[in-house]
């Protein structure tokens, strides 16, 4: 499977933000050694982090005869190769509606995050919250770096990429990972999925995009598809995982 | 044998190319398909290779759960085919020579009982989920899976077997004990690092190589992943930590980025794989990418390359866990605080089975720099086989440094050494020749080192010369069991000075003469010297520094003593073991800066006429409020000085609290502030706990009741649940925290041994709710009066009531509400 260079993917001060939005951050006033706490405990995800990713792209037939609606107009619907027959519900036909390829990716911050955590939780539970927040910041950015490095790729080509959908978005069951796993081979980069569907390192991701000739509208998630609806607690707080 | 037996190439590649899909099972196409299995086979058998592979590398319960074709379908097709290819291929052409199978035992002649020259190696692959700690499969259930696959390959007539691809050093040691117990076979283990020298899992190449030899597999070496030119230093690196035969079996170089093909072309490859011709390997082939023309180019090579006969033993010795390598020469400092004697605190976390304060005492250990660990759980009441399990599952997830199981209980030893990845230290053997008969074959099957006790049933010699014959009596049947001396450690005893004055110097005289006369290690319980006199510290620094230089180099002390600590480093630096004084340097360098600062810091506080430092005029509410730790606790103990510590509890750090919870609840504070608030009251707590059971006044009781909580059955998350009791204990609630994935049987014993009026369930997935509701309803059944509060994210009110919960806790707050209606 191909791979993308992510190993150099790290957090930086602008990325505080975000790990401080993980915990529910509002604007709270905090102490100057809270902030160093944070630095700290960034820079140990930094330094523990091993990032790697990979993907494979493939193609993806147009049924002409049925229209499914895309994220501005209706598109010949999507029809999945044998190999991703696993990727079912209708949500995930939407955001590959149009498209002509499917790009499976993969991506991790390994293992040592995991022990880290660990650690941390018996010794010093603030430091393991805010390292378990900074471990998402940093895979984020990783599959961030990812789709970036993709999409540079295809737009020489004259081609667009829409966003990210991972198995537990929307309709796409989450038991879809093992599939996922099997067909991406993902323990090349060092991921498994457990009989729950969980993945070890914790702090991975696997992802859907679609490549398609045409410029495609960044699709916004949303919370009436989303699984973790009833119980999300950045609706709880008041503001979307997506902004 | 004079030159590498030659090994088959990928069988993956080679069935995309006819045709397999990606996601299809190979088992589940060789079935279908069994000719295209032995066409591959034979075409590598034509190119060379002596042994080749089944196509079983996923032939396990796990992996073929719901693809239609059971285990012993998808190996007993495998094995047709095999058998088929090499029947075939040497009909075709005969009067080949035979190769020479000499390094696996018996091969030889089961090969000319069948009547063929080529082997048949059953491929066992990894079953795809992590073991615990790292995921949550059991070593047990991975070990089932395993013999069930290999029992169907030794039935169906495989040579030997072959566990290749593996990265995580339990899952390893798992399929080899399964290959060793469910067959007669030989077993060859191959495992896949990265660049830097570990494997995904982090496990080292020195810990691999180790903990398979010391399971008696018969060869080991590495396979896929890496190109031959990238694997060549790590074979370099396993064969110093290694007598037994090597296997090289690389991928066709590394893919490329952009198309994930391999790089290497046949020719290439064999190039790359030629520069292996001086380093004595017994088996070599191909992985990912290759194919029978990379085959046939690296048997032409191979064919010219060092005898792997004559590969000289120049092993290192140590021991390890997966990831962490200790290696023999010079002093390694055992710690000993895992152990319960003396220990009121300890006993209870082991009675209550709180692994938490256990693995904290560990990290404090690590921290403190000791380089192995010794855990001894024998608590009265405490079923110690049970325990030493249960403990060692929890030390693998946060604990690096390789263990030594300390225990009289053959069965306890047998148990950890049986689960532990890695090789350990069985503390103790002695002379005594029924604990002899018993223990060795034990120690031989897991490979394990031992600490040598010099007595037997009769006692203790008092004199050296005693002491040394029970030494040697031990060291002379451990050679006939095939344990050499360079794997045991000689604990000449250490008695308490200040009861029997002699002994001190019987003990440095076995021990000199022991580390001069033999090959072995010597170790020693040293604190005991001082046991009985005031200011302890000395009498057993001196005592450490004194048996180091009569050779002691496994001291067994207290790593969290500084001078004890101190001591060893400079040993290093005398001994010469220190290279430059590089270790001692950076040991100190910080140590003077410390003093400088300690010292400007008491004049400081000097000034403010308090050692409160910037507390000045703070209220604990403040200081709890800002998560100021010291200054909570300095103003704890200023408020002792008028008030009781149950007052001080009540009247300043409950409402202190109660105000963090509420500006929690307003959006005030945000988490982290909510957990440093706990942590600073948690300093004061502390202090306050200290005192009264310094005070050992057993009257006070500043607990306010027992709740039992933890993360249910399958369900790993355990952050959430750790906020909770860390603010539920600052509400001075005394809280069993039984971890995470834990059974409901475990629950409920905790509830019922416990008494505990509340228990808290908390649950992150959607697929482990339903664990939650049947805990709950085995815990209403075994203690109807117990309240129930569950939370997680996954988690809704509505959920909550109708799996009969009493309490839905949608964050820490919560659930110090519920603690308080229930328990006040």
């Amino acid at each position: 499977m191909p791979v993308i260079d992510v190993s150099d993917v790290k957090l930086s001060d602008g990325d505080r933000n975000e790990v401080l939005r993980y915990l529910g951050y509002q604007g709270q006033t905090i102490s100057q050694d809270l902030m160093d706490t944070f630095s700290e405990c960034m820079e140990s995800v930094n330094d523990a982090a091993q990032p790697k990713a990979l993907y494979n792209i493939y193609d993806l037939h147009q049924d002409e005869d049925h229209l499914t609606p895309g994220p501005d107009r209706k598109y010949p619907a999507a029809v999945f190769p044998d190999e991703l027959s696993f990727l079912s519900g209708n949500d995930i036909k939407v955001h590959l509606a149009g498209c002509t390829q499917a790009v499976l990716m993969a991506a991790t911050i390994g293992l040592r995050q995991d022990m880290m955590t660990r650690q941390q939780s018996l010794m010093d539970p603030l430091r393991s919250v805010i390292i378990d927040s900074a471990g998402s910041v940093l895979v984020e950015a990783v599959c961030d770096t990812a789709e970036a490095v993709l999409r540079s790729r295809l737009s020489e080509q004259g081609l667009f990429l829409t966003s990210r959908f991972s198995p537990g978005y929307g309709d796409l069951p989450l038991d879809a990972q093992q599939k996922f796993s099997e067909v991406l081979e993902i323990r090349r980069i060092g991921i498994s999925v457990s009989a729950d569907f969980l993945m070890t390192p914790r702090k991975s991701v696997t992802a859907v995009l679609g490549i398609a000739h045409h410029p495609v509208k960044k699709n916004q998630r949303s919370c009436d598809s989303c699984n973790l609806k009833g119980a999300c607690r950045f609706r709880r707080m008041g503001f979307f995982c997506s902004e | 044998m004079s030159k590498p037996l030659i090994l088959d190439g990928a069988m993956g590649t080679m069935l995309q190319a006819a045709g397999l899909r990606p996601g299809e099972h190979p088992e589940v196409f060789g079935c279908q398909h069994p000719d295209v299995i032995t066409e591959i086979e034979k075409k590598y058998l034509a190119a060379g290779s002596d042994v080749i592979y089944t196509n079983t590398f996923g032939a396990n319960s796990k992996k073929l759960q719901g693809c239609g074709i059971t285990v012993d379908e998808a190996v007993k097709c495998a094995l047709a085919s095999a058998e088929k290819a090499v029947t075939e291929h040497e009909a075709a052409t005969t009067g080949q020579p035979t190769p020479d199978f000499s390094i696996f035992k018996g091969l030889k002649e089961r090969l000319s009982e069948k009547g063929r020259h080529h082997a048949i190696a059953l491929d066992v692959g990894p079953i795809g989920e992590l073991l615990e700690p790292l995921g949550t499969v059991t070593f047990e259930d991975a070990y089932a899976a395993y013999a069930e696959e290999i029992e169907a390959g030794a039935r169906y007539g495989a040579d030997l077997i072959v566990i290749e691809t593996f990265t995580d050093l339990s899952d390893a040691r798992a399929a080899v004990l399964a290959a060793k117990e469910h067959s007669d076979l030989p077993v060859a283990v191959t495992m896949t690092f990265e660049e830097s020298g570990r494997t995904f899992t982090g496990t080292t190449i020195a810990s691999f190589a180790m903990a398979m030899e010391g399971l008696g597999a018969d060869a080991v070496g590495i396979n896929c992943s890496l190109g031959p030119e990238e694997i060549r230093p790590l074979i370099e690196e396993m064969e110093d930590w290694t007598s037994l035969p090597i296997i090289v079996k690389p991928n066709a170089g590394l893919p490329d980025p952009k198309t994930g093909e391999y790089r290497l072309k046949a020719a290439d490859f064999a190039a790359q794989m030629n520069k292996y011709s001086d380093l004595s390997i017994a088996l070599a082939g191909g992985c990912c990418g290759t194919d029978p023309e990379y085959i046939r180019l690296l048997s032409d090579t191979a064919a010219k390359w060092a005898d792997p006969g004559k590969r000289p033993d120049r092993r290192k010795r140590g021991v390890c866990s997966p990831s962490n390598v200790c290696e023999f020469g010079g002093v390694r400092v055992i710690g000993e605080r895992l152990n319960p004697t003396g220990k009121k605190k300890f006993q209870q976390a082991l009675l209550e089975h709180d692994m938490g304060y256990i693995c904290k005492v560990a990290l404090q250990e690590e921290e403190a720099g000791a380089d192995i660990l010794d855990v001894n759980v024998g608590v009265p009441g405490g079923d110690e086989k049970e325990l030493m399990v249960e403990v060692l599952r929890a030390l693998l997830g946060v604990i690096s440094l390789p263990l030594q199981f300390d225990s009289r209980d053959p069965e306890t030893i047998e148990a950890a050494l049986r689960l532990y990845p890695g090789r350990a230290i069985v503390n103790s053997i002695n002379a005594d020749d029924a604990t002899l008969d018993r223990m060795l074959p034990v120690i031989k099957k897991y490979g394990a080192a031992s600490i040598v006790l010099c007595l037997d049933e009769d006692g203790i010699p008092t004199d050296a010369r005693g002491r040394i014959e029970k030494a040697e009596h031990v060291i002379d049947r451990c050679a006939q069991e095939g344990i050499g001396p360079e794997d045991l450690l000689v604990d000449c005893l250490t008695l308490t000075v200040s009861a029997q004055q002699d002994q001190a110097r019987e003990t440095l005289k076995a021990l000199r003469y022991i580390t001069e006369h033999h090959h072995t290690h010597a170790s020693l319980g040293v604190s005991n010297i001082s046991f009985g006199l005031p200011a302890r510290k000395h009498i057993t620094e001196s005592f450490l520094v004194q048996a180091m230089a009569c050779g002691l180099d496994f001291p067994i002390i207290n790593p969290n003593q500084l001078e004890m600590m101190d001591a060893v480093a400079s040993f290093k630096v005398l001994s010469g073991e220190d290279a430059n004084c590089a270790s001692y340097i950076e040991r100190f360098a910080d140590r003077v800066e410390e003093k400088a600062v300690e010292k400007k810091k008491s004049a400081a506080s000097g000034n403010a006429g308090s050692n409160a430092g910037s507390a000045g005029d703070m209220t604990i509410e403040h200081a709890v409020l800002k998560g100021l730790k010291d200054e909570t606790r300095v103003l704890a103990e200023k408020a002792l000085l008028t008030m009781s510590e149950e007052e001080v509890i009540n009247k300043e750090l409950i409402p202190a609290l109660d105000v963090v919870g509420e500006q929690y609840e307003k959006g005030i504070l945000f988490l982290p502030q909510l957990i440093s608030s706990a942590n600073a009251a948690t300093a004061a707590f502390d202090m306050i706990k200290e005192r009264i059971s310094a005070r050992n006044a057993g009257g006070v009781n500043i607990s306010r009741g027992t709740i039992v909580i933890c993360t249910v059955k399958g369900d790993i998350h355990d952050i959430g649940k750790n906020i909770v009791k860390v603010v539920l204990e600052n509400y001075g609630y005394h809280m069993i925290d039984l971890g995470k994935d834990v059974p409901v049987e475990k629950v409920v014993d905790a509830v019922k041994s416990s008494g505990a009026r509340l228990l808290g369930l908390s649950a992150l997935m959607t697929t482990t709710l339903p664990a939650m509701k049947e805990t709950i309803e085995a815990v209403r059944s075994a203690s109807p009066d117990t309240k129930v509060m569950v939370g997680g994210a996954v988690v809704t009110p509505e959920y909550a009531a109708e799996i009969g919960a009493d309490f839905y806790c949608g964050d820490a707050r919560d659930s110090v509400k519920a603690a308080q209606e229930v328990l006040g």
